[in-house]
């Protein structure tokens, strides 16, 4: 109960308003006029490599402007102060600043998130000592392994409690031990929150999300609870993206 | 938010700049290259060659400096006038001029020597009668020229000098206006004659530490933005709540406190180091203009050094701003690294004709062509209608226009910056 004030997020529940959003690089659509409302839980987003999955999770952090279209957490515009303070997101692929300590990194995004220096000490021991990283607090980031940064990237987007969490590929990097405890560390996120995961690993949506979300070419092919379909969420999976079995990961 | 949250942002952007070698190369490097040059006098020589003997006796520069030093320390706080004037031609009355410096000529002086009489007593005791008196020569001799230095009385070389202000002032352009404005501006006369090695090594140096710290500014700050991106840390921070605002503010106070920091650390040294080596007198009320003879500005050494000094650290807060602007622009370290070598080098080296006027005095407002001594020689001003500014007065107040300009732009820049393609 106690980890479960950590992670989750507070006050009264939120929903992610996506209305048709599109994003276009020249001739090129990337996002293809999406339209979804997100209330609190767990949301496993599926699609091959380039199916757009990274732009929207972009786009829904604000960091990527859509061509089209409006996103709202809350009524709050997605470019606005009041809908960054709600929102946690751990990239796929991103680095940290080499030299400072495990620590030092997650009060500076204490910092940039706007929590008070007193509560952002005692949110960051919380945190790492939740994803296993007490001891490694004041080591520098440089010396972690690939899975450390990884635990220290999803310590520093739960920081704020945020009622929106996105993560891409959140489960990449880390041993099966480790992915099994940050699947218990999104349920329990989810149980308040919006938390959007987007992953090639099907199993893991299987394990933790309420509802799948999965895109190709830019669209959303696939919008609802797995269990209502009935069916194999990964054969399914395999025959909308033409992969053999044995492809995908488990 | 809370002034102790963006202090707290303020000094991790401080410490993310100090924890980078790139930092500590930069400010090392422009530290020693100006020590190197501060004290290369000590390693230098020059030698004369006594007209009689034909031998050539070789000096360290540093003595020559100091020689020099002294003979015009004990003529500091006299009158230049008719008396002081005949003085110094009497002493030169009998003896022949010409260049006889063979060897890095720190200063363009010439070193006279005499038709040297039989007796060497008498030819000692006019050698360093003349040398006495060489400190008042040189200057007298850089207004009104090498012929009439022998000649020319107290009255005479104040026309000559004011003469001199205004042919300075055709060569410039100045308009009617102007040239009105600086009749009103003469300093007073008689000037009292002062002048010391180390102020007037301090002012040639100014140009000197501009151009160095400038391009450790563009050292130090073309990662700011630039590392972020290519390290992809970007995305965790423009997505947080202060990552699109205030972050960009306290990044920006960070490479201002920093860039005039490392700038007055620079100036400091050479300040001091010039104090060791020659020290610096007391006349810091002395005319600017027993350093820079055909100066129109009427004002202090004291005032001077300052004024360049403010000057100096205003153009450090101007180049931090366009380091960072270049930065959030191209997000690549080596790509504004150059950008602001381009900028400094150029606005150094680069000169355009006076007749050009408003081009020409534009780039002569930069820091590059301010902040130095012979600054004070343009006497191009801004303004009209009897209301003008000089060039350092306007540089005082364009310089953070700049600044805020270029903060605003960058901020733009930064704001509208979109994460895509990789």
């Amino acid at each position: 109960m106690a980890q479960e004030s950590i992670v989750t997020g507070k006050g009264v529940p939120v929903a992610l308003c996506i209305e048709n959003v599109c994003k276009k690089y020249q001739n090129k659509t990337v996002v293809d006029h999406i339209h979804l409302r997100l209330e609190p839980g767990v949301y496993g987003l599926l699609g091959a490599n380039g199916a757009g999955k990274t732009t929207l999770m972009r786009m829904i952090c604000g960091i990527l402007r859509p061509t089209e279209g409006k996103i709202t957490l809350g009524g709050q515009p997605v470019d606005s102060e009041a809908y960054r303070s709600m929102l946690g997101y751990l990239p796929q692929d991103f680095g940290y600043y080499p030299d400072f300590t495990g620590r030092e990194f997650l009060l500076y995004m204490a910092a940039l998130k706007g929590i008070p220096k007193s509560r952002a000490r005692d949110k960051g021991r919380e945190l790492l000592e939740l994803v296993g990283l007490a001891e490694q607090a004041g080591r520098k980031i440089k010396t972690y392994s690939g899975g450390m940064k990884q635990r220290l990237g999803i310590a520093q987007a739960l920081l704020n409690e945020p009622r929106l969490l996105v993560l891409d590929e959140p489960t990449a990097g880390l041993d099966p031990k480790e992915r099994v405890r940050f699947r218990d560390l999104i349920a329990r996120a989810g149980q308040s929150s919006i938390v959007l995961l987007s992953t090639h690993i099907v199993s893991d949506v299987e394990h933790i999300a309420d509802s799948i979300l999965m895109m190709r070419e830019g669209r959303l092919i696939y919008q609802g609870k797995w269990e209502e379909s009935g069916g194999d969420l990964e054969a399914f999976y395999l025959e909308q993206f033409g992969e053999e079995p044995g492809q995908t990961q488990n | 938010m809370e002034m102790g949250l963006f202090g707290t942002l303020y000094l991790y952007e401080i410490r993310k700049v100090l924890k980078r070698k790139m930092t500590w190369i930069a400010l090392g490097g422009v530290v020693s290259v100006m020590l190197f040059m501060c004290f290369e006098v000590l390693m230098n020589n020059y030698s004369i060659s006594d007209s009689k003997t034909g031998e050539s006796v070789r000096y360290s520069s540093y003595e020559r400096a100091m020689d020099r030093q002294e003979r015009a320390e004990k003529w500091n706080g006299r009158l230049l006038d008719d008396t002081l004037l005949q003085e110094m031609q009497a002493a030169y009355a009998d003896w022949l001029e010409r260049e006889t410096v063979s060897d890095h000529a720190m200063t363009a002086s010439s070193v006279v020597f005499a038709e040297a009489p039989e007796d060497e007593a008498e030819a000692e005791r006019q050698n360093q009668q003349r040398r006495a008196y060489e400190a008042i020569y040189r200057y007298v001799k850089g207004v009104v020229g090498d012929e009439d230095v022998h000649t020319v009385d107290a009255a005479t070389f104040y026309e000559r000098r004011q003469r001199m202000v205004m042919e300075y002032g055709e060569a410039l352009y100045l308009t009617e206006g102007e040239k009105e404005y600086w009749r009103g501006h003469e300093a007073q006369v008689p000037l009292t004659f002062c002048w010391d090695m180390g102020p007037s090594m301090m002012l040639a140096a100014f140009k000197t530490i501009l151009a160095l710290t400038a391009l450790m500014t563009g050292m130090i700050f073309s990662g700011v933005f630039a590392e972020e991106h290519m390290r992809k840390t970007d995305q965790l921070v423009l997505c947080s709540r202060h990552g699109r605002g205030r972050l960009y503010l306290a990044k920006l106070l960070a490479a201002m406190t920093l860039g005039v920091a490392g700038t007055l650390l620079v100036e400091g040294l050479t300040f001091l180091s010039f104090g060791v080596l020659y020290g610096y007198g007391k006349n810091w009320n002395g005319m600017l203009q027993m350093y820079l003879e055909s100066s129109p500005f009427a004002l202090t050494l004291g005032e001077g050094i300052v004024i360049l000094t403010v000057l100096l650290l205003l153009a450090a807060v101007l180049h931090s701003v366009l380091a960072l602007v270049f930065s959030g622009w191209t997000r690549s370290s080596l790509a504004s690294m150059s950008l602001m070598v381009v900028y400094t080098l150029g606005t150094l080296f680069i000169n355009v004709p006076e007749r050009l006027r408003v081009l020409s005095q534009c780039l002569y407002l930069m820091p590059a062509k301010l902040v130095r001594g012979s600054a004070f020689y343009d006497a191009r001003l801004v303004g009209g209608g009897g209301r003008y500014l000089t060039n350092w007065q306007t540089g005082i107040i364009l310089y953070p226009l700049l600044a805020l300009g270029l903060a605003l732009l960058g901020s733009l820049i930064y704001r509208r910056w979109q994460i895509s393609g990789r």
